[in-house]
């Protein structure tokens, strides 16, 4: 059995930031999607997630499917997290999504984006700043 | 108050016809603009998802993107084992706008698969050699890409670039993407055919073509050889005590020797021959356009190859020998059956086994009899160069019923090398290369099989001559005439 681990602090903003970041996720996703279609937007969705899971393997769990992200996975994902890094992983994640963005379709895409993903960062220094 | 007020609406209704009116053409444009899209988006659709053939799909691309986009090159990315970029319009581009193009199509994968993939690692096709226009040489300004996706998998991506600012607008990106959805799935159903048909006519062991594909491919070679009067010939190969091997080392390392004559058989064949794995131990090589003389040369190659491939294979002490048998439709364009052409391999190959095995029998159309070349022939291989030198002479030269029976080797002449025949068989001779590019007589006669004349039983020796170095043709004449084989050269074209 796996010894608990003592020093890891326990995410209490997790509900919050599963709120911001799934909230975000959707308005990008209602946002792109009419241009570049759910399936394509997926395969996106999937490869930032995969980048940011590099960094942060808890986030390797999001499910992403053809309707955007799953609320469910992205929570337990979040719970996963460590409280000191729900937010740069959080912020990581919507910042890979505007890098491919970027990379595709340079400022058409990402402009779409931007707002979503600047009013959740707030938000979730806002979260952090709090804990 | 009221008047007023009426008057304003009043105002605004006409205003907005005014407006309207004014706008109308460009609307009408921008419609007119719109069906078009709408057209060759339809017939785009229509042909990528009929057509299941990878090169008839990128056919379309070809075809039908440049009515959409106004790029200055498009590139479509497939990535696989062997990656490859399919280039478009590199015609009118500059090769420095192709590699940002190339560039940033591996780059934009990358950022979405995970996986590098290093340029030289990419075979890239498409006309790319084109000379550079003016236009070309404007610095790339936009440009648009998207990934091939298909049920979650990531298949590649197609690219387009610009040298114009803000070439590519939301539209562009709408269609684009509209596009690539349409690709990737036309691709995953391109790959999933070659994968359904792979898997339908290769063998599961060693890969090779299994022999339903043997049997078909056999039928179509024959009839494509006999329509055109062409040769076709045909090995069958069996590994020695092979059932020893079995009882002696066990059936994994049996399995492994089976694929190692199968490399060993790759290796030793050329791209248009056709690998296939026979049966249990028996494998058939089927050569389109190969005369008899080529296939014995390609399976004595096989017989020698196999021995030392096999000495390789992990858990086998020593290694294993293979006999063959080759027939060919040389000599009886036409006349022959394909069920005969098989027999007289299949004979051949059981004359192989039962004079002792390791070694190359073959169906002799001269006297109709199988006979071996084992210890016979010396094999040469053909030098590229010479091989890629114009003929300038050919020797038909009549022999006489006994000229050649016996004669051998390396015959001189003022310096000159000249390897004339060795008789492989009754009848038959094999006559090697001669000479070599760098000595002063640069000759190359073909390998041929001297054969009887129809009437008289002469022997008839066909030869090409390539290049003669400076005095060097009176001196070759001399040669002949000593050898007593004078009046042989008949010049296509004059020295």
């Amino acid at each position: 059995m796996a010894r608990p681990d003592y020093k890891r602090r326990p995410n209490v903003h997790a509900e919050d930031a599963t709120q911001i970041v799934g909230d975000a996720l959707d308005q990008i996703w209602e946002q792109v999607q009419p241009l570049i279609g759910s399936v394509t937007l997926s395969a996106l969705f999937a490869s930032a997630v995969r980048r940011t899971a590099a960094a942060h393997p808890e986030l390797a769990g999001l499910h992403v499917g053809l309707h955007g992200v799953d609320r469910a996975s992205l929570q337990s994902a979040v719970e996963g997290l460590d409280a000191k890094s729900t937010g740069p992983a959080l912020k990581e994640l919507l910042q890979a999504l505007l890098v491919l963005f970027e990379a595709l379709a340079g400022p058409i895409l990402m402009n779409r984006a931007i707002p979503s993903v600047i009013k959740a960062e707030q938000q979730l220094s806002k979260l952090g700043a709090e804990a | 108050l009221k008047a007023k007020s009426h008057r304003s609406s009043g105002g605004k209704a006409v205003l907005a016809h005014l407006v309207g009116a004014t706008m109308m053409p460009q609307r009408l444009k921008d419609l007119q603009r719109d069906m078009t899209e709408l057209n060759v988006l339809h017939a785009f659709a229509s042909a990528v998802s009929e057509r299941l053939d990878r090169e008839k799909i990128l056919q379309a691309v070809s075809e039908h993107l440049p009515r959409l986009f106004d790029y200055d090159v498009l590139a479509l990315l497939l990535d696989s084992s062997h990656p490859e970029i399919f280039v478009f319009g590199a015609g009118q581009a500059a090769p420095s706008v192709v590699q940002q193009a190339t560039r940033g199509l591996l780059d934009t994968h990358e950022l979405l698969s995970g996986r590098h993939i290093h340029e030289k690692d990419v075979k890239i096709r498409g006309d790319v050699s084109k000379r550079e226009p003016a236009k070309a040489r404007e610095p790339l300004r936009s440009q648009l890409s998207m990934p091939l996706v298909s049920c979650g998998e990531n298949l590649g991506g197609i690219g387009m670039v610009s040298h114009r600012a803000a070439a590519f607008g939301p539209v562009d990106v709408q269609l684009f993407s509209l596009i690539a959805y349409q690709l990737g799935a036309a691709f995953r159903n391109a790959l999933l055919l070659k994968e359904t048909w792979e898997r339908a006519v290769r063998d599961g062991l060693t890969g090779l073509f299994n022999r339903r594909h043997f049997s078909e491919r056999l039928e179509e070679e024959f009839r494509r050889s006999s329509r055109y009067k062409h040769s076709m010939s045909l090995v069958l190969l069996d590994v020695d005590h092979f059932k020893n091997v079995n009882d002696t080392f066990g059936h994994s390392v049996g399995d492994r020797v089976l694929q190692a004559v199968a490399r060993a058989m790759e290796q030793g064949s050329r791209k248009t021959d056709v690998v296939c794995r026979y049966g249990g131990e028996e494998f058939a090589l089927i050569l389109p356009e190969t005369a008899l003389d080529e296939a014995l040369i390609l399976a004595e190659r096989l017989r020698k190859l196999v021995p030392a491939l096999s000495q390789k294979v992990p858990g086998l002490d020593g290694h294993v020998e293979i006999s063959l048998g080759v027939s060919s439709t040389w000599g009886c364009e036409g006349a022959l059956k394909v069920e005969e052409l098989l027999d007289r391999a299949d004979g051949s190959l059981y004359q192989a086994k039962r004079q002792g095995r390791n070694r190359v029998c073959f169906y002799s159309p001269i006297d109709g009899r199988v006979q071996s070349i084992q210890g016979k022939v010396e094999m040469r291989r053909r030098p590229r160069h010479v091989a890629q030198l114009p003929v300038r002479y050919t020797m038909v030269p009549d022999l006489g019923p006994q000229a050649l029976r016996g004669r051998s080797a390396d015959v001189s002449a003022d310096g000159v090398r000249m390897i004339v025949a060795k008789p492989v068989a009754t009848g038959t001779f094999m006559v090697l290369d001669l000479g070599k590019p760098n000595e002063p007589m640069r000759v190359l006669i073909k390998i041929v099989w001297c054969r009887p004349a129809e009437e008289e039983g002469r022997h008839a020796l066909g030869a090409q001559i390539v290049s003669f170095a400076d005095g060097a043709e009176p001196r070759f004449r001399q040669m002949l005439t000593t050898l007593g084989l004078k009046n042989l050269a008949r010049p296509i074209t004059e020295p």
